[in-house]
């Protein structure tokens, strides 16, 4: 589900802001206190040693008095049944588990939005992942974003093998790894996903986090199974799963296991809070990995619905919706969504694929009670859901089908793509998004005020305007072409030679087609305007992109 | 010889020391037979609760004597008084003080005091008629123990800008000094004549008006003459220093004047200017491209300090339309308080609101937005702030202000409404609602029984749905439980107008 921030940019920006990834920065050697983290393993096993033995015991005791033939076949079963115990719960499964979860190292360099024709620095840091079917690796999408160059370890195994990203969903924050060297995943048992676990059950959640080098498992409790916000993307919320088992810095991308399956990958912790840490659960994974089985992930269809309680009895009595009939209000539906113009705002929806939705927007989900967008999240792009809805007093079936969301780019984190820009008499023109926002650190109302309308605001409270991107001049480089002009930075480009601009690729076409002496052009909502005489400034272009070291005037 | 020389000798030193104490006294004089005390105790309005006022509070500061039988000190200290006392000689009595005039935007306020004893040994300190642009000056203030301090500060700079309350362009001082805790209407001094009060503090740096906007401000209220009083620019504009857009709009190279790019309903030059003009004279300076002039007291300064250098109801303007010179004679005006979609200045008033059902609705002030801490502009919801910060101007002939709902009283009524809070009110019963009147007046016409409130996307629910027959006992049960005066919603007198 993809949200919009600005619904409540207040709670989720503290909400971000208390929540981490959790992959460790890294600057290279070893860590004096590897050592303290061996051997934890081996005493729980030892520990469940000394109760078997103690078990044998009794069991010798009860039998003693008991017929030869009788003893021999408990005798036989006895040693079938601890010989499957042994095989599949103890040591051995505990070694394959503990073989199949890799560290990895990364190297990365993302673009630069303020400069957005230079790359901005290399970063490293490590993450922890675990090889699925096929030799292939899962881990988070955080902790191989914009990667240069990956080296993932086996455990134990100081050999580096090298790997790309296979595929990559930033908005779940999963991807999946191919280790260049086919010899990487022998010996090593694929971990299986599998199902939904429950309220109150104990995990296990393995990797490489800081404070050591060696494998870590931690152990604890579901304490929480809930729509969460994915901090990766920033745009993003998803079912996700909390436990008490500690989810540290470099856990990232690690599983979490239920016995031996895989119920969930370790992506994110909230630093505000003890003890909690998040991670990825098995439907998330689950739709990923099918998503992906045509070669491409595509990610997420969006329905675009916001939804309001139905517990109001004058509201439901102005709906006309009958007494024992439950659903969840339509406030309204964000436009450019697959449900905009399908669902309209004072429909209630009673039913997703037919199963019954809550007052409060919930539905019985494997025993929890889970937000009715999760029937959707389970869908591919394409898919249809069939809603049923109650609209002007009477109920209907409203076939939905699932679609992207383009307007989520703006609104996200972005990552393994540079920025799109293009530069003119050295200004420098760029779309708004959240990466440029960036640019004005943690306290976004630097940026101004317009520009964080525009960003949060505009196109929900105006779904008619026809301006779905907006164009700023993010900076001017000084020139005697553009000295008076150095004030205009972050201003808003509303026309240029009165062509309104719409996206990037419009600035160039509008100062190509002009043919007069000067170009003009409108800036924000007052109508100030920015005069270049255009011989003079083609002219200049050409220095002043030398003259700046900037290689090409544009990128789209 | 050496007696001449002793003697001369003699005579110069005692007049050079006599020259120093001379220097001495014109720079450290009797100011403080020039000055009070002053002593307000004050109620505010909880803008969170607006049927509330909060508890009283007592603030310390300054008057100057600026005339006979008036005192002069800034609108902070007064607002939202409710008993003023003043003290000379920093010893009691206390004397009843009476409020002549107060502006907000101008952060001045004249004070009488009808007592014969109080003037008693006062002397009103000159208002110089010069500003002061550069150089030290000194700073005078009462303290709270009795004592009469002096410190110095220094001229940083003069530029025009808007006061804390309000968008009126004026002239204000910024200076340094090292003194500590100022900001309560300090008088600033040089050779014994006022040359500015301080209005704010922060750090090592002081703001504050200046002597010749002071001297208005008192001739202004107490000629008896009447006058426009100060205004507002009623236009937006840009510079014209580009060659490529002086080219463009066809001036010659060097040409003076600024290019009029948006006019408002209201203010100076509304209704005369038309956009696309360049205007090139105000009153009686030409105006540079960088939207200077040259003036012959504070230098080159922003060209707007001309709207306020005289309080006459017209102005002359030359401007440039369609290649034509054209002289105009602009209007003085003031933004009145429907000129603000949000009021930037909610004092010495109660504050107007509706209590429906739970919800608590009133409309957007700065007072509002204040009361969500001292970095309220971080702290207070995020669409109100940008709200303040980009519309707080009416644009629209039609009088326009932001109806909010400010506060959630849980009530059955509101079931299911609760974060309803800091919502911005778009529509009631679908009549689009831009005041508590409008609202007022839509709330006549329920919708087939039903009340219907829509506010702004993206702010809590879309829509809120009473049951039009059952307000009364919603209104009476909030009411009750929560000490709310429920038919608390009578426009009470504002005063974002000048006079008091």
């Amino acid at each position: 589900m993809n949200f919009h921030p600005a619904q409540k940019i207040n709670k989720w920006w503290t909400r971000l802001k208390k929540v981490v990834r959790i992959r460790i920065p890294r600057r290279g050697g070893t860590n004096p206190n590897a050592a303290a983290d061996s051997g934890s393993g081996g005493s729980r096993v030892g520990g469940l040693r000394r109760k078997a033995a103690g078990i044998w015991a009794g069991a010798v005791r009860m039998v003693a008095p008991w017929p030869l033939w009788r003893k021999g076949a408990a005798a036989g079963g006895l040693i079938l049944g601890v010989g499957i115990l042994v095989w599949a719960a103890l040591p051995d499964s505990e070694e394959k588990i503990e073989q199949a979860v890799v560290s990895i190292l990364v190297t990365s360099q993302g673009g630069d939005w303020y400069s957005p024709w230079k790359q901005g620095g290399t970063v490293r840091a490590s993450g922890s992942g675990f090889v699925i079917s096929g030799g292939l690796v899962m881990t988070n999408a955080h902790v191989v974003s914009d990667a240069k160059q990956i080296i993932v370890h086996r455990n134990g195994n100081s050999n580096p093998y090298f790997a790309k990203v296979a595929f990559i969903g930033h908005d779940t924050d999963l991807a999946i790894l191919k280790v260049e060297d086919e010899s990487f995943a022998r010996e090593i048992t694929p971990l299986d996903i599998g199902g939904l676990p429950t309220l109150l059950t104990r995990v296990r959640t393995y990797g490489y986090p800081a404070g050591g080098e060696k494998i870590s498992r931690t152990e604890g409790v579901i304490s929480r199974i809930e729509f969460n916000a994915y901090v990766h993307s920033g745009s993003d919320a998803h079912l996700s799963i909390q436990t008490d088992s500690a989810i540290n810095p470099g856990n990232s991308g690690g599983p979490v296991l239920q016995g031996t399956k895989v119920v969930g990958v370790a992506f994110q912790a909230n630093s505000r809070l003890n003890d909690v840490g998040f991670f990825i659960p098995t439907p998330v994974i689950k739709r990923f990995l099918k998503d992906i089985q045509d070669g491409r992930y595509d990610g997420y269809g969006e329905m675009g619905i916001v939804t309001s309680s139905n517990i109001n009895p004058a509201y439901r009595e102005f709906l006309g919706l009958p007494k024992d009939e439950t659903g969840v209000v339509v406030d309204r539906v964000m436009p450019g969504t697959s449900g905009y113009g399908v669902v309209h705002p004072d429909d209630v929806i009673l039913a997703i694929d037919g199963v019954k939705v809550e007052n409060d927007g919930t539905f019985n989900y494997h025993g929890h009670s889970v937000g009715f967008e999760q029937v959707a999240e389970e869908k591919q792009i394409g898919e249809m859901l069939s809603l049923a809805v109650w609209r002007n007093k009477a109920m209907l079936d409203v076939p939905l089908k699932l679609a992207t969301y383009p307007d989520g780019d703006r609104m996200a984190n972005q990552f393994d793509v540079l920025p799109r820009y293009y530069i003119y008499a050295g200004l420098v023109f760029m779309e708004l998004d959240k990466e440029f926002l960036k640019n004005f650190g943690n306290f976004w109302e630097n940026a101004g005020k317009s520009l964080l309308y525009d960003h949060f605001f505009k196109r929900m409270e105006h779904p008619e305007d026809k301006q779905q991107k907006t164009v700023l001049i993010t900076r001017v480089l000084p020139h005697e072409v553009n000295s008076p002009y150095m004030n205009r930075a972050n201003a808003i480009v509303d026309t240029i030679n009165g062509k309104t601009i719409e996206q990037l690729e419009d600035v160039p076409e509008a100062l190509k087609l002009n043919k007069k002496e000067f170009h003009v052009l409108k800036l924000g909502a007052n109508g100030d305007m920015l005069v270049l005489a255009r011989t003079v400034a083609d002219k200049a272009n050409g220095a002043i992109l030398e003259s700046y070291g900037i290689r090409s005037d544009r990128r789209f | 010889m050496k007696v001449h020389l002793r003697k001369w000798m003699g005579k110069t030193g005692l007049l050079l020391v006599l020259a120093v104490f001379a220097a001495g006294s014109a720079a450290w004089g009797e100011e403080f037979r020039g000055m009070v005390s002053l002593k307000t105790t004050y109620r505010q309005v909880d803008t969170q609760n607006p049927w509330n006022k909060r508890n009283e509070d007592t603030i310390l500061g300054n008057a100057v004597v600026a005339g006979k039988g008036i005192l002069l000190t800034t609108s902070d200290m007064v607002k939202n008084a409710a008993l003023i006392q003043v003290r000379k000689f920093g010893r009691y009595p206390d004397y009843k003080a009476r409020l002549l005039k107060v502006d907000y935007e101008l952060d001045m306020a004249l004070l009488a005091v009808d007592s014969p004893e109080f003037w008693k040994d006062l002397q009103p300190l000159p208002l110089a008629a010069k500003p002061i642009t550069a150089g030290r000056f000194v700073i005078n203030r009462w303290r709270s123990n009795g004592r009469f301090e002096q410190g110095t500060g220094e001229v940083v700079d003069v530029r025009i800008s808007s006061s804390r309350y309000g968008s009126m362009e004026i002239p204000a001082l910024r200076a340094s000094t090292n003194m500590t805790g100022l900001g309560w209407a300090e008088v600033l001094t040089v050779n014994g004549e006022v040359v500015g009060m301080v209005s704010s503090h922060n750090r090592q740096e002081i703001q504050g008006n200046l002597s010749p906007l002071m001297r208005l401000f008192v001739e202004g209220a107490t000629s008896g003459k009447k006058t426009a009083g100060f205004a507002h620019r009623g236009f937006a504009w840009q510079q014209t220093n580009h060659p490529a857009i002086t080219s463009y709009l066809g001036l010659k190279p060097g040409s003076p004047g600024v290019l009029v790019r948006k006019v408002y309903p209201n203010g100076t030059g509304a209704g005369e200017l038309k956009v696309g003009d360049i205007l090139v004279v105000l009153g009686r300076y030409y105006i540079n491209p960088e939207g200077q002039i040259s003036h012959p007291d504070y230098g080159l300064v922003q060209f707007t300090l001309a709207i306020n250098e005289s309080l006459d109801k017209t102005i002359p303007a030359v401007v440039v339309r369609d290649g034509q010179i054209k002289k105009l004679e602009l209007t003085r005006k003031r933004f009145k308080e429907d000129d603000y979609r949000i009021n930037p200045y909610q004092f010495d008033s109660d504050l107007d609101y509706e209590v429906f059902g739970g919800l608590v609705l009133q409309e957007l002030n700065l007072e509002y937005l204040r009361s969500f801490g001292d970095n309220w502009q971080t702290q207070a919801p995020p669409r109100l702030v940008m709200e303040f910060g980009l519309n707080s101007l009416r644009e629209t002939p039609a009088v326009e202000k932001v109806l909010i709902v400010s506060k959630v009283l849980p009530d059955e009524s509101i079931l299911g409404y609760e974060n309803s809070e800091n919502a911005m009110v778009t529509k009631m019963n679908g009549i689009p609602v831009h005041s508590l009147q409008g609202f007022r007046e839509a709330i006549k016409t329920p919708v087939d029984g039903y009340q219907i409130l829509e506010t702004m996307p993206g702010q809590g629910r879309a829509k809120l749905v009473f049951k039009a027959d059952q307000m009364e006992a919603s209104n009476r049960r909030v009411g009750e439980l929560y000490d709310v005066p429920f038919s608390g919603n009578q426009k009470m007198e504002n005063t974002p107008q000048e006079t008091k």
